[in-house]
């Protein structure tokens, strides 16, 4: 048997031999299930984004929905959704690419120093303190929505009390509306409203402690003989960071980051229950928006093929950033 | 022989039309209710006044119908509509009947997810509800829900603070601009402040044909009074109800617009200085606020017998000898029957309200109007927009929406 004959014997045995039936059989009770809660739900919602699926189509027995091919697309990307005020695609995707990547860059710095800080051997407590920053993580979502949107608030939030004593002036003399004051604080940057700041920090106090977590676990592996090496190399501790720290941190905090991103990007409940997407749609996300559409206008073809858009945005973001980051590469390669 | 024979036909043939008669127009009674029935409600589980009536009707059914098997299941009423229309779109027996207001009646109607219509299914209970709660159960002129009670807000006041209430809206204007605080909801605005249209237009925003005709019939000068409230310093739009029912209650405002189901609370806190008045008339007409009936919605999934029980048990609840009075004296419900007694003044204060208000339309154009109007009443308020173009935009908007 020539060679080339041989390597297609062995591809084909492996393929269809006893034991890749065996596996085959193992792996097909998981490939039914997913079958049926992931695969089929996935491809009939593409389905429905290409119909005019509404409410009267949900009945088991109804009529079947229109097909109107891109229909729904076009109406996204036209901004031409009939009955839905303060609609801007292209401004809904800017504001929300600007509030995933300013989150994650934020709770990336802040979690990495932190753990850094926390490293430190001669520090008293500091398991205590290990234990204590993770707390914000374990609380439910929507109470923090809604004491944060308390905190927030412009007649007796806790905010505007605090500035008041910082600034010295009596109880309910700063009247900031945090979560509904349209201006812009950054007059050349008109994307961000004030209650972007609100909810970033808010998202930011959830999400450095767990970042911090990862990047513990990570400089916890590095061997301390390497920093030894650097020392009698007579490197400093920026040397040490740059050379050792940062190339073990990597592997761990990119892909981390990445998953941060698309959590991020489609993190509901602040949006919806902080600021309820305002003032003026401004701080909607794609995610929210999308729930409206379902929940407020019962648009759910249009909805559906917002959803298909939201995961090839994701899909492709996902994939560049794994490109230039390399994320899912280990130090060694 | 042949006589005897002659006349058991005859009687079998009456107790069978009887019979018949019976299963197809519910006892208002309830009288011989057996068998099984899951409801779902939304009154809240945690000792809430609503929760506790219900709880306590629940317990009077089992007491008076021992065959009777009821299983109550509590959801979140954020939640409640979604679920339901879910599960009995795909075609779920359960709940059998659900009770909530009548925001998704029209809708759940068009979707065909509801037993009905239910006009002929009242008996001899047809005569007992009022005319504003039939009014509020019907769809396309048919009833689709069985009403329990009745919803819209009206103007509490502290007395303490305000001495005599304000009338007009010129006098509630004056009032605030003399200092009395007052507290207007800016969350739902337009389901709580729908009220300002008609004063100002002295009409709806909305034709008869669902068309928005509320910018060219004066409603942006309703919008407008607002911004003027609002100028006045004295006047706190509330972006969530907690705190616009908190400052009411400890008595940083004098006057709130508000909801029945405020009262509770409210009595607590302000005791005898709680008093209740109409909502303000404005230049153009009363100011009528959206009222709406909570009633029972009844699978259409279900099987006839269930759905029979199903009338039967609702009609039972909703009648003063079945549940009706204990909701009315529990939990302040505003009976949508007639046999039920009032006696608390805050509750004859919203029943006088009820008189003087605009039954929440279920044509579909209304969908539009809520999100349309939200952004006109924030952009007058927060943005300055002039009301007129306010006003138009969102006539547009919601015309558009509906194909009008």
């Amino acid at each position: 048997m020539s060679a080339p004959a041989k390597a297609t014997y062995v591809r084909k045995r492996r393929m269809f031999g006893a034991d890749a039936r065996v596996a085959l059989m193992y792996l097909l009770p998981a490939f039914m299930v997913m079958a049926i809660i992931t695969f089929y739900p996935l491809l009939y919602q593409v389905w429905m984004s290409f119909t005019d699926f509404k409410n009267t189509n949900l009945r088991v027995g109804s009529a079947s929905p229109d097909w109107i091919w891109f229909g729904n697309y076009i109406k996204i990307l036209t901004n031409d959704i009939a009955g839905i005020p303060n609609y801007d695609f292209l401004r809904i995707l800017a504001f929300n690419l600007f509030w995933a990547f300013s989150n994650v860059i934020i709770h990336l710095c802040l979690g990495v120093a932190i753990a850094l800080l926390l490293n430190q051997k001669k520090l008293w407590f500091r398991s205590i303190y290990r234990a204590i920053y993770v707390l914000p993580v374990v609380i439910p979502p929507i109470i923090v929505a809604a004491v944060w949107r308390n905190i927030f608030d412009q007649h007796h939030g806790a905010f505007n009390y605090l500035l008041a004593i910082l600034t010295r002036q009596p109880p309910g003399g700063v009247d900031i509306a945090w979560l509904t004051d349209p201006g812009n604080p950054i007059a050349f940057f008109p994307l961000l409203p004030l209650s972007y700041f609100a909810l970033l920090a808010t998202n930011v106090w959830l999400g450095w402690p767990l970042n911090s977590v990862v990047a513990t676990g990570a400089l916890q592996s590095i061997p301390q003989d390497l920093y030894e090496a650097v020392e009698i190399d007579g490197g400093g501790a920026w040397t040490k960071f740059k050379v050792i720290t940062l190339p073990f941190l990597r592997p761990a905090m990119l892909p981390y980051a990445i998953y941060g991103f698309v959590i991020t990007f489609n993190l509901f409940y602040l949006s919806y229950f902080m600021t309820a997407g305002g003032p003026f749609g401004r701080t909607e996300l794609l995610v929210t928006q999308a729930y409206r559409l379902v929940q407020e206008q019962q648009l759910y073809g249009v909805a559906a093929a917002f959803s298909v858009v939201m995961f090839v945005i994701l899909l492709v973001l996902t994939l560049i950033t794994n490109r230039l980051t390399k994320a899912t590469a280990s130090y060694v390669d | 022989m042949k006589s005897f024979t002659r006349f058991g036909l005859v009687a079998a043939v009456v107790v069978l039309t009887a019979s018949a008669c019976s299963s197809s127009a519910a006892s208002p009674a309830g009288a011989g209710m057996s068998g099984s029935l899951t409801i779902w409600t939304a009154y809240g589980s945690g000792g809430s006044a609503e929760g506790t009536a219900m709880d306590a009707v629940i317990a009077k059914a089992k007491t008076a119908f021992p065959s009777l098997t009821i299983d109550r299941v509590e959801i979140p009423f954020s939640d409640l509509f979604t679920k339901v229309e879910t599960a009995w779109a795909a075609g779920g027996k359960t709940p059998d009947m659900y009770i909530a207001p009548n925001d998704s009646l029209g809708n759940e109607m068009r979707m065909g997810i509801l037993y009905g219509p239910l006009d002929d299914k009242l008996g001899s209970s047809a005569s007992s509800f009022t005319d504003i709660s039939i009014a509020g159960s019907k769809v396309d002129g048919k009833m689709y829900e069985i009403p329990e009670s009745m919803k819209a807000v009206s103007m509490f006041y502290n007395k303490s603070i305000v001495a005599t209430p304000p009338a007009t809206t010129d006098d509630l204007l004056a009032l605030a601009k003399a200092g009395t605080k007052v507290g207007i909801a800016e969350y739902a605005a337009n389901y709580y402040n729908w009220w300002v249209y008609n004063a100002f237009a002295g009409g709806p925003i909305m034709d008869a044909t669902g068309k928005c005709v509320a910018s060219t019939n004066g409603s942006s000068d309703g919008l407008a009074y607002m911004k003027a409230l609002k100028d006045t310093g004295n006047v706190t739009f509330y972006t969530d109800g907690p705190t616009f029912q908190g400052d009411f209650k400890t008595g940083k405002l004098g006057i709130v617009i508000e909801g029945p189901w405020g009262t509770g609370d409210f009595k607590t806190a302000l005791a005898a200085n709680l008093a209740i008045a109409p909502i303000p008339a404005g230049p153009k007409g009363k100011g009528l606020p959206l009222s709406a009936p909570d009633g029972w919605y009844i699978n259409a999934n279900a099987t006839q017998a269930q759905k029979d029980l199903a009338v039967q048990f609702a009609l039972w609840e909703v009648s003063a000898a079945g549940g009706e009075q204990i909701f009315a004296d529990q939990a302040g419900h505003l009976p949508a029957v007639k046999d039920a007694t009032v006696t608390d003044t805050i509750s004859k204060g919203f029943l006088t309200q009820m008189t003087d208000s605009y039954p929440r339309p279920q044509n579909k154009q209304l969908g539009a109007y809520w999100s349309n109007f939200t952004n006109a009443f924030d952009s007058v308020l927060l943005k300055g927009t002039d009301p007129v173009q306010a006003t138009k935009d969102a006539c547009d908007a919601m015309n558009k929406a509906n194909n009008l």
